[in-house]
């Protein structure tokens, strides 16, 4: 069982970046992402393209649903610069407020064959269902930019 | 609160910013296009022989478009979707006058025939405020009382 809790990452002018952050684990998922690919030689360009592309598009316009590319019930930021293959999953809970998870390059059609993108693609669905029924239960709440009310949550092996 | 964001964010490149730039310059015009001309994206979509995903995709701002592909786009949807600074120069040259019409509400005056230097509105005239002498109240510009 993997027990992880939901904290603010990073507010930008129309939306407010959540991540994800796992009880033991030093940094959070999206920092995780970051550190392995700010400084790799092939994909370093792909990392920054995302990284503006969060700051220039959602930040400035909010988390609009057709910004996405739809990964099940998760979200796959749809950056496609030189190299298509880099993808960091997101949960998308309104215009104001998106959860960045971790992410990898993609080595397979399906998500499902790849070993990089799997865990992490099954993570931030599973993420989605288990706030939705949190939201349903009443126990988590969305107000404005803010997820607030129950953030501590886990994951079954 | 992330530090390795911001970090990551100063070093994006220029090139780097834009490309994305131009990617969202040219999605956002796409957009606009077709919400002008009330054409849907799966419509689009059909228009262009693509899945409607593929679509949603060019859309969010993040596609490497191809001139080929702008080039279709644009014979389908009959529009500009790009314009250069030298083809700018070009068209706008050609407009000599552009009429602008500006339409102001006009205030209404009022003016004290004692004291003509003293502006006031028709409320303060209505509420008695001034009282003694001859008032005129004055729109159009000043009269004889």
């Amino acid at each position: 069982m993997k027990r992880f809790k939901i904290t603010e990452y990073k507010k930008l002018e129309k939306v407010n970046l959540y991540t994800v952050h796992f009880k033991g684990d030093e940094k959070n998922e999206t920092d995780k992402f970051i550190d392995t690919f700010i400084n790799h030689p092939k994909y370093q360009k792909d990392l920054q393209t995302i990284i503006y592309w969060i700051y220039k598009r959602i930040g400035k316009e909010g988390a609009l649903e057709r910004f996405f590319r739809p990964e099940k019930n998760a979200k796959a930021l749809p950056i496609q610069p030189a190299n298509p293959k880099l993808r960091l999953y997101c949960v998308r809970i309104s215009d104001k407020i998106l959860i960045l998870g971790n992410g990898g390059v993609k080595t397979s059609k399906k998500v499902k064959d790849c070993p990089n993108c799997f865990p992490h693609f099954k993570n931030m669905n599973d993420i989605y269902f288990i706030l939705n029924n949190s939201r349903e239960k009443e126990e988590t709440f969305v107000e404005d930019y803010k997820i607030i009310g129950k953030l501590k949550f886990y994951l079954k092996d | 609160m992330s530090q390795l964001f911001d970090q990551a964010l100063a070093t994006v490149s220029d090139d780097v910013k834009r490309f994305v730039d131009n990617s969202i310059y040219v999605a956002d015009q796409i957009y606009s296009i077709l919400k002008e001309k009330g054409i849907s994206q799966r419509k689009f979509a059909e228009m262009l022989d693509k899945k409607e995903s593929e679509i949603s995709k060019w859309l969010s701002g993040s596609h490497n478009f191809t001139l080929k592909s702008i080039s279709k786009m644009e014979v389908i949807l009959n529009a500009s979707i790009i314009t250069t600074p030298l083809q700018a120069k070009h068209k706008f040259q050609e407009v000599k006058f552009v009429n602008v019409k500006t339409y102001v509400k006009k205030p209404e005056i009022t003016a004290s025939i004692n004291n003509p230097d003293k502006y006031m509105n028709e409320s303060s005239l209505r509420e008695g405020k001034v009282k003694g002498g001859k008032h005129q109240i004055f729109t159009n510009g000043l009269k004889s009382a």
